[in-house]
């Protein structure tokens, strides 16, 4: 076996559990592929989550009296979003929304990282983009170019140009900032819904006018807190350890360390008695799923906030 | 429509192998599993393939298909951001294991851009010949050398002296 391959088979690593994990999925009739774990950063169901309470919290006119900063959301990059979902979204659509928290969320964090002392380079971002599109397009022939181009206007309805010069730069920049908060944690816990609860009440201004330029409408809900089902795997005190989607028998395979090593993992603080809650037994959380800390965009999230299970 | 046993010994056969080479091309191992998942149900609902000493290429042709869907596909595009599938090789393999097998080069092979990636994917772990990358991946063999060279130049601005070495005496 050559040196390369022996490398990328350890990288891959004994694939034998994932292979009977597919074999037991498609055997057992889950035919359908399973939903993405919804833990990690920016799940629907965090977007969703967050999009319903920032509705209900502009709408109510809760920051309307606030000072704003000075912030303009990206209006070109928010169209090329609302271009990349392909369908039709009309006016008052939940599309609209989640796109548009999507930026929020992103923004917020820039500029939270921002107050940390992080300091944005904005010739290195514009830099890595260059190099990214550069290597992109690199070694393709003027035929294969062009018809990349056509698939990739069939497909997502803007050309890649738009895509090196407004939608990658954005991801750079988050990126780094994401990067430099995991590498700064700051010394009290702040969650992600604490950075984005105080981004939009300094910014509600912006942020209702251009919901009223792109005919962007709340949705007819006021909650953020989301239900999951999940498996528990260990009780301790008040935090609930849990997998989500992962097979019974292979999580009692597992070892503690592989299980927190798992996408699919994470933790919640439950507020109350969790005695009744036993390791083994399939439960509803409902919880917020923005409400972890900021430093663990890249690890198992420890969610703080909620608010109750069945 | 085949029976259930015969894709379990398909699953059996080439599982492993489908899900390593999704894992290659996506760097996530739950996305891999996804992917691998459809590719199996798609041919157990769809089994027109008579040839079935050629099975594995075939299956690989549609795993590599689906995988490049999935990266040209908004999710991974723009939600998929972080560098964790690094992270993930080392919290999820042992440690001495990795040492000893050089992963410095999986790591810089996997970091490759997807086109030049595979085509080093292909050459080394497959072990093609550039006629037959060519042929699998719809290419012309200049293409496919155009970017090898490409693929080692970048590879041998991110490797250590002696994994360069490794990689370009191969």
């Amino acid at each position: 076996m050559n040196e390369v391959k022996r490398s990328l088979e350890a990288a891959a690593g004994n694939v034998s559990g994932d292979k009977e994990e597919v074999k037991h999925r498609i055997l057992s009739g889950r035919r359908e592929p399973k939903r993405r774990n919804p833990f990690p950063f920016v799940a629907t169901a965090i977007v969703l989550a967050a999009v319903m309470f920032f509705a209900f919290n502009i709408f109510t006119g809760e920051f309307s009296d606030k000072q704003s900063g000075a912030y303009e959301i990206d209006e070109t990059y928010y169209d090329l979003l609302l271009l990349n979902e392909g369908l039709e979204h009309p006016p008052g659509s939940i599309m609209r929304y989640n796109l548009l928290l999507q930026v929020l969320y992103a923004d917020s964090l820039i500029e939270y990282a921002k107050t940390k002392g992080y300091k944005e380079d904005a010739k290195a971002i514009e830099e890595e983009a260059k190099e990214q599109q550069q290597t992109f397009y690199d070694g393709f022939s003027a035929e294969e170019l062009q018809s990349l181009e056509q698939s990739q206007l069939e497909t997502f309805g803007y050309t890649y140009n738009e895509y090196f010069e407004h939608i990658i730069p954005q991801t750079i920049r988050y990126n780094q900032a994401v990067n430099w908060l995991v590498k700064h944690p700051p010394e009290n816990m702040t969650t992600h819904r604490e950075v984005l609860d105080s981004f939009m009440q300094e910014h509600d201004k912006e942020i209702v006018s251009f919901m009223k330029k792109k005919q962007i409408t709340t949705p007819s809900t006021d909650t953020n807190y989301v239900d999951w089902e999940v498996l528990v795997t260990s009780v301790e005190e008040d935090t609930v350890s849990a997998v989500y989607d992962l097979d019974p028998e292979l999580v009692n395979s597992m070892s503690p360390e592989q299980l927190e090593a798992s996408n699919q993992f994470a933790r919640f603080k439950v507020a109350g008695s969790v005695e009744q809650i036993k390791p083994f037994s399939t439960v509803t959380i409902t919880y917020d799923p923005l409400s972890y800390p900021i430093e663990q965009a890249e690890q198992s999230k420890f969610f703080q906030d909620v608010t109750g299970w069945k | 429509m085949m029976d259930s046993l015969e894709l379990e010994q398909a699953v059996d056969e080439y599982g492993e192998h489908l899900l390593k080479m999704a894992f290659f091309y996506l760097r996530d191992r739950e996305a891999a599993k996804d992917i691998v998942q459809d590719v199996f149900i798609s041919y157990y609902n769809n089994p027109n393939y008579e040839e079935q000493g050629k099975l594995r290429a075939y299956l690989t042709k549609m795993t590599i298909n689906r995988c490049k869907d999935y990266l040209r596909s908004w999710s991974f595009r723009h939600l998929k951001l972080s560098k964790n599938w690094i992270d993930s090789i080392h919290t999820e393999q042992d440690a001495l294991i990795l040492q000893e097998e050089r992963t410095e080069l999986a790591v810089a092979v996997l970091g490759l851009p997807i086109k030049y990636r595979e085509i080093i994917i292909f050459y080394y772990y497959e072990e093609y010949n550039m006629r037959e990358i060519a042929a699998f991946l719809h290419l012309s063999e200049n293409t496919v050398k155009t970017r090898m060279i490409k693929a080692r130049k970048l590879l041998k601005d991110q490797l250590t002296d002696e994994n360069w070495e490794v990689l370009s005496d191969e």
